[in-house]
């Protein structure tokens, strides 16, 4: 639609849409894609109504190149599980600690980390969380440190690539930053309140992890080699993951895609391994898929209104020419909202007002590191932060001791604090950088 | 063919205040997969063979998607501790409510039934009574003789 055309009827007809669409997937009452994938359907319709949105505006909002990198991780996750890798890394990680209580926090946190930098987290903590409540039992210790160190480490190692979490993914699409780019800018940050959140876990679990491990006899009985199922189909696995990481760090030179570089990566494997391709389809997140379509379509509604730029409008006559708290605004909003609500349809809605703030001319690069590094950072702030956070939840209450949010809080909202704390610090300090 | 037209086992019953141990003896010496927990000869729940299982080992275990890692490992390395499964009787590890089968239900719909619910057996009532079980062994010994019945029929080729 042309910018000037945007009926005023129109933008309330959209903004009530969306807002319903968006208290229903928040409230939790209904399954979120379900609601997502009415929403984005009664949008079309109300559009097609009203005159401010169409079925072909609609298909253009979907960013497939967010879809297919999706589908390509999660396609590279699914075959890499089958072969008992996430096991054998567990067991391989446990192992090496002698059943020393820090040890395991920090060599879990360690390892779900620098796998959830490349790698779904939420695959690796449903494999690696029941080994680490298992090592915990044999040991006699708490398995809360360790629990919650797999869950905020990784929530936090995540915002330093392109590919770590959901939102990442959406933002280095919407900025069109590639790979590199994206680290250089979150990696030093992220490390910095990674070595953050490792003291304070140190300090508030001091207790539980002076505690003297028994039984390591049994925890040493354990062999990693078991778990591998097969052997030759996870060097193949590994193989085309190996190229995919090395394309994400070249792929802007090579003007390809990051969601090319998965699927070329996803092609590799496939030809490989030749699995049953059926079985691997089935451990694709269909549901997430869908209800990022949905999310794109519904967004692209508001947009297609006016309502974004409305509101880009308002922010541009009231932060624009203080940019320090138009950074803080965004980066302690975002992390509020995402500790409160998933972060993937805040992190949607945002972006097209970060894309509209540009068009008028104002320089957004440090409002993009904002919302990545507060909805990242922000998710660790209560036990429904994360979709991490929710199924460590949930599996701790097969324990004898499960994380209550009393327990979450205890460690994950001061984590919060300081991860994004560090964040804000670190980028007005060097604000030239990111600028 | 009716559950009526089999032979029943009958069902072996404890109280609702028997002791673990009672209850896993009970299971052992009588070679059968469940006992009925009673209350005033009124069938309150069951006990199987896993109900047992699940009382000294924790429930984490059905997160650990790959058994292959537990070779090593034995049952004392992971058993719950002493204190929670001591005070524990038949009416906390049974499964309620009872589910049922009619005596005049179908063998076909016996069958159906447990391979949906993945059971080897199933209570059979008479009534408001329960008069016994029917176990995968009485509906394999009919099955034998609808498959020779059938071998018999055919013609020779």
């Amino acid at each position: 639609m042309i910018e000037g055309s945007h009926n005023t009827l129109g933008i309330i007809v959209s903004g009530v849409v969306f807002a319903i669409t968006y208290i229903v997937i928040f409230t939790e009452k209904i399954n979120r894609t379900i609601a997502a994938f009415v929403g984005a359907v009664s949008m079309i319709i109300a559009g097609m109504i009203f005159g401010f949105y169409s079925q072909s505006a609609a298909l253009k909002a979907i960013d497939a190149n967010t879809i297919i990198l999706l589908f390509g991780m999660m396609m590279i996750v699914a075959m890499l599980k089958k072969t008992g890798f996430f096991n054998y890394l567990a067991i391989w990680t446990a192992k090496k600690t002698k059943g020393d209580p820090w040890k395991l926090t920090l060599y879990f946190g360690i390892v779900t980390t620098v796998v959830s930098m490349f790698l779904d987290n939420v695959t690796t903590i449903i494999i690696i969380a029941p080994i680490t409540i298992l090592v915990a039992k044999m040991l006699g210790i708490s398995a809360i440190p360790m629990l919650m160190a797999e869950a905020l480490l990784s929530d936090t190692g995540g915002v330093a690539t392109l590919v770590g979490d959901p939102p990442n993914i959406m933002i280095g699409s919407a900025a069109g930053y590639n790979f590199s780019y994206f680290l250089i800018h979150m990696g030093p940050v992220v490390f910095t309140a990674l070595v953050l959140t490792t003291i304070s876990l140190k300090i508030i679990y001091r207790k539980e992890l002076a505690k003297k491990p028994q039984n390591i006899d049994a925890l040493m009985r354990m062999d990693e080699r078991d778990s591998i199922k097969d052997l030759g189909g996870l060097k193949k696995v590994l193989f085309a993951l190996m190229i995919i990481i090395v394309l994400f760090f070249i792929h802007h030179h090579l003007h390809l895609l990051p969601s090319f570089v998965a699927i070329i990566g996803t092609a590799v494997a496939l030809a490989l391994l030749r699995p049953n391709i059926d079985e691997i389809l089935h451990d694709v997140e269909w549901s997430v898929l869908l209800f990022f379509i949905s999310l794109f379509v519904c967004v692209g509604g508001i947009e297609h209104s006016g309502l974004i730029s409305r509101i880009a409008n308002y922010i541009v006559s009231v932060g624009s020419s203080n940019e320090v708290l138009l950074f803080l605004l965004v980066l302690f909003g975002s992390a509020i909202m995402s500790a409160i609500v998933d972060n993937i349809p805040f992190t949607m809605a945002m972006i097209p007002v970060i894309q509209t703030l540009k068009q008028h001319g104002l320089d957004v690069d440090f409002l993009w590191w904002a919302l990545a590094l507060g909805v990242g950072f922000g998710g660790n702030g209560t036990p429904i932060g994360s979709t991490a956070n929710v199924i460590t939840v949930s599996m701790s209450e097969k324990t004898d001791n499960p994380i209550t949010f009393k327990t979450w809080f205890k460690s994950g909202s001061i984590v919060m604090a300081i991860t994004c704390l560090t964040g804000a610090v670190f980028v007005l300090a060097f604000f030239s950088f990111y600028k | 063919m009716k559950i009526r037209d089999c032979v029943l086992t009958p069902v072996k019953t404890i109280s609702k205040e028997a002791t673990i141990k009672e209850v896993a003896e009970l299971l052992y010496e009588t070679g059968q997969p469940i006992v009925v927990v009673d209350e005033n000869n009124d069938p309150v729940g069951i006990i199987s063979f896993i109900d047992v299982i699940k009382v000294f080992l924790p429930n984490f275990l059905d997160l650990i998607e790959d058994p292959d890692i537990l070779k090593h490992l034995g049952v004392i390395d992971i058993l719950k501790d002493k204190k929670t499964t001591k005070d524990l009787a038949a009416k906390d590890i049974m499964s309620s409510p009872v589910r049922t089968v009619d005596i005049d239900d179908s063998l076909l719909s016996a069958i159906a039934k447990m391979k949906k619910r993945m059971q080897r057996q199933l209570l059979v009532r008479d009534g408001d009574k329960i008069i016994g079980l029917i176990t995968a062994r009485e509906i394999l010994k009919e099955l034998i003789k609808i498959i020779k019945k059938t071998i018999e029929d055919s013609p020779e080729p």
